[in-house]
């Protein structure tokens, strides 16, 4: 089947402006996006750049866009995409800078990421397990929805606020900030919400669900930011210090 | 700051939840609008009964009829996605988001459509 | 990163570099588990064993005896860094049945366990704020007067070429799957630490031993976890039997992975395949299970075969998946070159031996990592501050120019990647013989030669991943060398090395490393002798 891609180009040492280059090339039915893009540079265009590793939606690296919907290439299957062999376009994620062609430069994300204390604070007063923290079953599968965060970036591109106001921390660090406020062995509610409960921070989210509906991993920022909302909210006012 | 919308706003991008966002900002900034004219429109009182019976003579007409009856669909849109809005924020229904966004907009068209049947069996 | 973790806590200056972010790194698609003796019932010496006996007494006694000790309280400090176990109705860390285990010691996260594990580690990363050159693409490591002292690397971003000086180096550098076609390993398991270990003069040992796991996906070799059997999940042949009764009858599905992976090949060969796969069938597991324990594999095989497990069983057959041979390490990390170390699956203690058990590949970075970052940094300490001669930069600067200059109508890197893959399947594949070896040497040496003319269309210098591609693709060709000779010499049959022509193990001649240094002419092979503790050989059934 041939498969016809138009590919936003941009190499920052040659052009000062982006463009678009078209390829068609024979590839097998069941062939992903980045399946098609890999046999372009392997037998058409040595130049074409982009990231990819795993090839099994795991490892977040081939987040891109594709007909202007932010997904993993990896996962897209062209017949998805072009049922009738149209053509499609691949532009690299929206809302952050481009290195080259579907390079982005993800700094900027992983620094939001980083703002918002994205480890277990363990209050050092605490008296430790002998051995592992018991932690309730139904409560940690709810954890691993939100673990399962694979920082591929989708939802970052998705959102239609970080477009407006790139201070906006982003569904990906937020989910990250309540993955842990809803840890039981986790002692750093307050200090996240410090980070987090600011104007550029979760009080951004208009529960648009862009990035719940375009999540790769089905994590579900939109519930995770919700239900970072609630904690706040109840601090707050007072009423509650577990959530 | 306030950078072009390219990527979010296409419409092949758009999903149901960007739509109901921005139809709620939309029906929001209407309503204020229409609450000015409304607030214009009742402050003719001042000039008296009869200037008052005038203006309200025009409103009667079916265009404005048509109008009326749009405003209450919107109201009601506004309304019912509002409270859908507000159950999110009690993290009630985040899975059923769509159902609701279209459920909101269905009974709004429904209200829209009533007022019309109404309207032409008042006229 | 556990052992830049180790490091930066002894107060040694570290720096992780990585030719991806580190949370693309190929740990990220470990499914299935990793293993400890956390349990009640359960006891580090019968993880021990059942890790002698599925290594077939190649591996390293007094290596595994400290793997195995050791690793309930590593899985303990993974927890309480926060990872989400899936966890018992009482709240404990709940284990599965994996290959090759005599007891369910397997503690897992659905079935992203590595993806846990890796973000886990990175957290803590940040945390102790360990700086990072992400996307940076090492050439070659630095050993000057028989002392490691650093790497040249790429920087990927503007292609600028470096020395990075070090007291010392820990290579972690993953597999080198991309070698073999098909294979579950990701497209950057291109043997970097292996080749660049290898070529700095260090020993790689093993390296004929490569595993194929029993479940990988047709078309694009992705993996299918052990857990999916760990829970109970069938493999069928086209007649719809449960075909391991015949070649495993105790552990059945769950025997050690060689075994099963020669089980599914025998009855595809013999004809009794489905389409050159035989069927993994979870249907009576029901959703529920599948939904909680398995749900990535049901995603993957959704999205890339059409097939849901709930409902079908998914063809599945054997794929190249990891590599027990790598660079020669003691129990510390430390390799014969002074101040390089490594760890992971690069390494080769031995712990795997012939043939590695499901769930010890995560314990192994995890023990060995910390074990390798402690042994670093304390060698670190006794050190001056290293100092490089420009002479190595200005060599890897010129070879890459060379590279680039290359005249444009050469040979195409796809190409020989794809003869390289089909070659060594096929002759260094699961069952092998003399003459089928022998002809994958004379391919393998045939790219060598060839490799030289192949061009690099990409002259710029801003991420060139067709130049690293083709960096890789040398790589690949000096570690399949190794490989295909340690093949061709070893003379038995032992674990994952399975010689139609020597069917049988021989402990008398054969219980013994392999051990390979480059030369100009080639890979030169000498033998080293197992370490034995407690364990003697025995017959080897599941």
């Amino acid at each position: 089947m041939e498969a016809r891609l138009r590919v936003r180009r941009y190499d920052p040492s040659t052009d000062g402006t982006p463009t678009y280059q078209s390829y068609a090339i024979e590839v097998a039915g069941s062939a992903t996006i980045l399946d098609t893009l890999l046999k372009i540079r392997e037998q058409v265009d040595g130049t074409l750049a982009f990231r990819c590793a795993c090839r099994s939606a795991i490892c977040g690296s081939c987040a891109m866009r594709v007909n202007g919907v932010s997904r993993l290439a990896c996962k897209t299957k062209v017949v998805s995409v072009a049922a009738r062999g149209q053509e499609v376009t691949v532009e690299p994620l929206a809302n952050l800078p481009v290195i080259k062609d579907l390079v982005a430069d993800m700094e900027p994300f992983y620094d939001k990421m980083r703002a918002v204390i994205p480890w277990l604070e363990i209050d050092p007063a605490k008296r430790m397990p002998l051995r592992e923290y018991l932690v309730d079953a139904a409560r940690s599968m709810k954890l691993s929805q939100y673990a399962a965060c694979i920082q591929c970036a989708v939802c970052y591109s998705a959102c239609p606020i970080v477009a407006i106001d790139d201070r906006y921390l982003g569904p990906a660090a937020l989910t990250k900030a309540f993955r842990f406020c809803h840890d039981p062995r986790d002692d750093g509610t307050a200090l996240r919400l410090a980070r987090v409960a600011q104007e550029q921070g979760l009080w951004r989210c208009h529960t648009i669900f862009s990035c719940a509906e375009q999540c790769p991993k089905a994590v579900n920022p939109t519930e995770a930011i919700q239900g970072l909302k609630r904690i706040a909210l109840l601090r707050r006012l007072g009423l509650g210090r577990k959530a | 700051m306030f950078k072009p919308m390219d990527a979010q706003f296409q419409a092949r991008a758009m999903r149901t939840g960007t739509a109901a966002w921005i139809l709620q900002r939309l029906s929001g900034l209407f309503l204020t609008l229409y609450l000015l004219v409304h607030i214009i429109v009742i402050g003719t009182a001042v000039r008296g009964e009869d200037a008052f019976d005038d203006l309200l003579a025009t409103f009667e007409k079916t265009p404005f009829l048509i109008l009326d009856a749009g405003l209450v669909g919107v109201v009601a849109f506004h309304a019912l996605n509002g409270l859908r809005l507000i159950l999110f924020d009690f993290t009630v229904g985040l899975r059923f988001q769509k159902a609701l966004f279209w459920a909101s907009f269905a009974i709004a068209v429904a209200v829209f459509i009533g007022m019309i049947v109404a309207a032409r069996n008042l006229i | 990163m556990r052992a830049a973790l180790e490091v930066a806590r002894e107060g040694v200056d570290v720096a992780l570099l990585s030719k991806v972010y580190p949370l693309r790194s190929h740990s990220v698609a470990a499914q299935g588990g990793i293993n400890a003796a956390v349990g009640d019932d359960d006891s580090w010496e019968n993880h021990a064993y059942d890790t002698v006996k599925g290594s077939d007494y190649l591996g390293d006694q007094d290596a595994i005896e400290v793997l195995c000790r050791e690793a309930t309280d590593d899985i303990i400090e993974l927890e309480r860094m926060g990872t989400v176990f899936s966890r018992r109705p009482d709240g404990r860390i709940d284990q599965r049945p994996f290959g090759g285990a005599g007891f369910p010691r397997t503690c897992y996260v659905a079935d992203i366990t590595g993806q846990a594990l890796l973000h886990v580690l990175h957290e803590q990363v940040l945390k102790l704020n360990v700086r990072t050159y992400d996307e940076w693409f090492v050439t070659s490591l630095i050993v000057e007067d028989g002392r490691c002292r650093g790497a040249v690397a790429m920087n990927m971003r503007d292609g600028r070429i470096e020395a990075l000086p070090a007291k010392a180096v820990i290579v972690a550098a993953g597999g080198f799957g991309r070698i073999y076609t098909p294979t579950s390993n990701s497209l950057i398991s291109t043997g970097d630490g292996h080749a660049l270990a290898y070529r700095a003069g260090a020993p790689l040992m093993d390296m004929e031993f490569v595993q194929f796991h029993p479940t990988t996906l047709k078309e694009s070799g992705v993996l299918i976890t052990e857990g999916a059997r760990g829970e109970g999940g069938y493999l069928l042949n086209a007649e719809g039997e449960r075909f391991l009764a015949r070649y495993a009858p105790n552990k059945m599905e769950l025997a050690a992975r060689d075994v099963v992976s020669r089980a599914e090949q025998t009855e595809i060969d013999e004809g009794r395949g489905v389409d050159g796969c035989v069927l993994l069938d979870l249907r009576h597991l029901g959703k529920k299970l599948i939904n909680e324990r398995l749900f990535q594999i049901r995603e993957l095989a959704l999205d890339l075969t059409n097939t849901d497990f709930v409902d079908a069983p998914v063809p599945v057959r054997p794929g190249m998946h990891y590599a027990m041979g790598g660079i020669k390490t003691d129990a510390d990390g430390a390799s014969p070159i002074d101040g390089l170390y490594a760890a992971g699956e690069c390494a080769c203690v031995s712990v795997h031996g012939a043939n590695r058990l499901g769930g010890n590949s995560l314990l192994e970075t995890i023990v060995f990592g910390r074990r390798a970052g402690k042994a670093a940094a304390e060698y670190a300490e006794g050190q001056p501050s290293p100092q490089v001669t420009p002479a190595a930069a200005e060599r890897d600067t010129k070879a890459i120019a060379e590279l680039m200059s290359r005249p444009p109508d050469g040979e195409r890197m796809a190409d020989l990647r794809a003869e390289m893959g089909a070659a060594m399947n096929k002759g260094v594949g699961i069952f092998r013989t003399r003459d089928g070896i022998a002809a994958a040497l004379d391919k393998v040496r045939e790219l060598k030669r060839r490799w030289r003319n192949v061009q690099v269309q990409n002259k710029g210098k801003v991420f060139n991943l067709e130049l690293l591609s083709v960096i890789e693709l040398g790589f690949m060709i000096d570690l399949a060398e190794v490989i295909a000779l340690g093949a061709l010499d070893r003379e038995e049959s032992r674990g994952a090395h399975s010689r139609r022509d020597f069917p049988d193990r021989d402990d008398q001649s054969w219980m013994k490393h392999t051990i390979a240094y480059q030369r100009p002419d080639g890979p030169q092979l000498s033998y080293a002798p197992v370490t034995k503790t407690r364990w003697e050989p025995e017959k080897r059934v599941y």
